[in-house]
C-alpha cells in the first residue's frame, strides 16, 4: 500500500473531519464524468455536495492535498433494486456490497447526526420504503 | 414507541417501530445508525463480540435498499492492506473488530441472505484490498480490474480479471478454468443459486491473508488479462464462455509479490486470532413477539448455517461461535481429568476425559468402552455448569481425529484446526444445562451415534475423539490445546 498516500489520508482526515458536512475521508480512485481520472486520490465523503460557494467559509476541500487528488463526492449507502434488472449491465451478486465506502465513514458522526434528529423531529412517518424512491431518478 | 429488545435463542430483535435508527443525511438519503443499534446489542450482551452482523427485516418496513456491507472498527493487522486502528471507544467496546449488515431485498421486499454474503462481508475485515508489486517494482492493481460497477467499491473487492478461484469477494462471480493449453474458459456462477452458493468460499490467497495458513500454502495465481475478450454484456448463468487467451503480459503472481506491497502479514498464520464470536440481531419495526415474525425463523436458519459453512470454508483453520454469550457462558465446560475444576487450564492427564467416552450401544452407560469395529458405536458427552444460572442453547460437536495427521506435528492436537468439519461425528443441541448444586456441578449428558461407516481403518490411524461446547469461551483465541480450554475435551480410543 502507499503509505505516502495513506499517512496523507491521516492528516486530511484530521483536517476535514471536523467540517460539518465531512462524513469520511478515504483512499480510492478519483472518479469524474463516471471516469476515473487517478487512481489514488483522498476520497472526502459529504452529506451533500455543494457548489463551492455555497460551501461554508473555511470549510471548502482543496482540489489537492499534499500531491494528492481529492475526490469529494456524497458517499454510496444505499442501492437501487432495479439496477439489478437493467437488460446487457453485467450485474454483481445479489448482495451488492457497499463496504468501499461504509468502510470509510465515521459512523459516530452519522450516530451524532442521527441524535440531532432525534432531539428535532417528531417520530418520522415515512410511505412506505416500497414505493419510496422506487420509481424516482435513481433509475 | 420507544426502541425495545428481545432475545430470541440466538438472535437479538432490536424492535424499531419509529425507525429512530434509520438516519437521514443531508442529501436525503439514509442509512443506519450503527453506533446506536451496536450500543443496544452491548447494552443487552457485553462486550465479547469480534463482529456483530445485522440483519434488516425489509417486510416488516424497515428501508430495503441498504444492502449489505460491512465495516472494521478495529485493525491491529498488518500486510493486508489496511493500517492498524482503534475506533473501539465510540463503541465502548474493547473488543470489537467489524460491523456488517445484510439488508438486500428483492423488488418485492423480500430480503435475500446468501452463505456467500456472510461470508463477503465478514471476509471484508481482512479482505480484498491489497495489491502487488511487479518485477519491476511497480504497484499493480490488477487485483482489482477490470471494474465496471459503482467506482466506490474496487479497492474493496476483486476485479474481474483475477483467476479467485471461488473467492466470494469478487462482484463477477465467475470462475475461470484453465483448459491446460495457455487457454481458459470462464464459467458464470449465481450465488443466488444453491450449487453456486455452496461453491463460493474463500481462495488461498485469502486464507494467508485470514492468518490462516502460511505464505507457503499459497500456489502462484495465474492473473488473466482477458481484454477484450469479457464480454460487456452478462453471459447466462452456468453458461461456458471462451476459450480465451491471456495477453501476452498477463501477469502471474505470487504471495511474495503481495508481501512485496503490502508487507508481510502480521501476525502470522501461527499467532493469528482462530476463534471469532459474532453476534447477529434483527433490526425490525414489528413490536410483535418474536414466536410470530416469521422473519426471525428465517434468520435463524441463516445465522446457524452461516457458522458451519464458514467453518468449513476455512477447512477448519478458524471457529466462528455465532451463538449470543449470556452472562454466565464460562460456568459450562467439561473436564480433561477428574480433578479438572473448570477453571479454564487444567494440568495433569488431558487425554482421557472423564466427560468425553465411548459405548459400544446406546445404553448409558458412564464409563467408556474399547469400541467396536464393525457396528455402530455411541459417544456420550457430560456437559458441566459450575454456576448458580442454567444455561439454554447449548450444543456439542463431537470430532474423529487422527494423531497422526494432526493439524501440527510435533505438538497436541490443535484448536480449532484438529477439531475438523471434515471429522466431524455429530453436532448436539443439548437444550438447557442445569445449575450447580451443593453435591457438584449441573450436568446434562448427550450422545450421538457413531456410525461404521466413520470408524477408521485399523492401519494409519492412531484414533482420538475430540469434542467442543458451544458457546465457546473468548479467550484464548488464537491457536489452543485442548487443556487450554475450558470447552474443549479429547479421549484417546482404542478400537478392536
Amino acid at each position: 500500500m502507499n503509505q505516502e498516500l495513506y499517512a496523507a489520508r491521516s492528516r486530511a482526515r484530521e483536517l476535514f473531519i471536523r467540517f460539518g458536512t465531512v462524513l469520511g475521508v478515504g483512499v480510492g480512485p478519483k472518479v469524474a464524468g463516471g471516469q476515473v481520472t487517478a487512481r489514488e486520490a483522498i476520497v472526502v465523503l459529504v452529506g451533500r455536495k455543494l457548489p463551492a460557494r455555497r460551501v461554508p467559509r473555511g470549510e471548502l476541500i482543496p482540489l489537492v492535498f499534499e500531491g494528492f487528488p481529492t475526490d469529494v463526492r456524497e458517499p454510496v449507502l444505499t442501492v437501487q433494486p432495479q439496477r439489478r434488472a437493467e437488460k446487457g449491465r453485467p450485474h454483481g451478486p445479489a448482495k451488492w456490497c457497499l463496504t468501499g465506502d461504509a468502510r470509510w465513514i465515521e459512523w459516530q458522526k452519522i450516530h451524532e447526526l442521527n441524535l440531532a434528529q432525534q432531539r428535532s423531529a417528531p417520530p418520522r412517518q415515512r410511505p412506505p420504503t416500497t414505493t419510496r424512491r422506487r420509481r424516482g431518478s435513481h433509475n | 414507541m420507544a426502541l425495545t429488545t428481545e432475545v430470541s435463542g440466538n438472535l437479538l430483535l432490536i424492535k424499531d417501530p419509529n425507525e429512530t435508527l434509520v438516519t437521514t443525511l443531508p442529501n436525503g438519503s439514509h442509512t443506519i445508525d450503527w453506533v446506536a443499534a451496536y450500543n443496544t446489542f452491548r447494552t443487552v450482551f457485553g462486550d465479547d463480540y469480534d463482529f456483530v452482523g445485522f440483519f434488516i427485516d425489509v417486510a416488516s418496513g424497515m428501508p430495503n435498499d441498504l444492502g449489505a456491507a460491512s465495516y472494521p472498527v478495529f485493525n491491529d493487522i498488518t500486510g493486508i492492506g489496511v493500517n492498524p486502528f482503534d475506533n473501539r471507544a465510540s463503541y465502548s467496546s474493547a473488543k470489537l473488530r467489524g460491523i456488517s449488515w445484510y439488508g438486500q431485498a428483492t423488488l418485492s421486499g423480500v430480503v435475500l441472505v446468501q452463505m456467500t454474503e456472510l461470508l463477503h462481508e465478514l471476509g471484508h475485515y481482512w479482505l480484498a484490498y491489497v495489491n502487488y508489486k511487479d518485477s519491476s517494482g511497480t504497484t499493480q492493481t490488477l487485483l482489482h480490474q477490470d471494474w465496471v460497477w459503482s467506482p466506490g467499491q474496487q479497492n474493496a473487492h476483486w476485479g474481474r480479471w483475477p483467476d479467485k478461484a471461488n473467492s466470494s469477494m469478487g462482484y463477477d462471480e465467475a470462475q475461470w478454468i484453465d483448459n491446460g493449453n495457455g487457454t481458459w474458459d470462464r464459467y458464470q456462477r449465481d450465488d443466488t443459486q444453491a450449487v453456486d452458493d455452496a461453491w463460493f468460499g474463500y481462495w488461498s490467497l485469502e486464507q494467508y491473508l485470514m492468518g490462516l495458513v502460511p505464505a507457503s500454502a499459497t500456489p502462484s495465481n495465474i492473473i488473466q488479462n482477458p481484454n477484450p475478450t469479457v464480454p460487456s454484456v452478462w453471459p447466462p448463468v452456468h453458461s461456458t464462455t471462451g476459450p480465451y487467451t491471456p495477453t501476452p503480459n498477463a501477469a502471474q503472481i505470487t504471495v511474495a509479490m503481495v508481501q512485496a506491497e503490502e508487507g508481510v502479514r502480521n501476525p502470522d498464520y501461527m499467532s493469528s486470532q482462530r476463534v471469532f464470536h459474532q453476534g447477529f440481531v434483527i433490526i425490525t419495526k414489528s413490536t410483535a413477539a418474536a414466536s410470530s415474525n416469521p422473519f426471525v425463523a428465517t434468520c435463524e436458519g441463516w445465522r446457524a448455517a452461516h457458522a458451519l459453512n464458514f467453518r468449513s470454508k476455512v477447512s477448519g483453520q478458524a471457529m466462528l461461535d455465532t451463538s449470543l454469550l449470556r452472562g454466565n457462558y464460562s460456568d459450562l465446560y467439561v473436564k480433561d481429568n477428574d480433578a479438572d475444576t473448570g477453571t479454564g487450564l487444567s494440568s495433569g492427564v488431558f487425554w482421557l476425559s472423564p466427560d468425553l467416552w465411548v459405548r459400544n450401544s446406546q445404553d448409558g452407560g458412564t464409563t467408556n468402552q474399547e469400541t467396536i469395529r464393525g457396528q455402530d458405536n455411541f459417544i456420550y458427552v457430560r456437559i458441566r455448569n459450575k454456576g448458580a444460572q442454567p444455561y439454554d442453547n447449548v450444543s456439542v460437536n463431537v470430532y474423529l481425529a487422527n494423531f497422526d495427521n494432526r493439524a501440527l506435528p510435533g505438538t497436541q492436537f490443535l484448536y480449532p484446526p484438529d477439531w475438523n468439519p471434515a471429522g466431524l461425528i455429530g453436532n448436539i443441541s443439548v437444550g438447557t444445562v442445569p445449575t450447580a448444586t451443593a453435591g457438584g456441578d449441573g450436568t446434562v449428558v448427550v450422545n450421538v451415534r457413531w456410525p461404521t461407516s466413520q470408524i477408521p481403518p485399523a492401519t494409519g490411524w492412531h484414533p482420538c475423539l475430540l469434542c467442543e461446547v458451544i458457546p465457546m469461551e473468548t479467550t484464548p483465541s488464537g491457536l489452543q490445546q485442548v487443556w487450554q480450554n475450558k470447552k474443549l475435551a479429547q479421549r484417546n480410543i482404542t478400537i478392536i
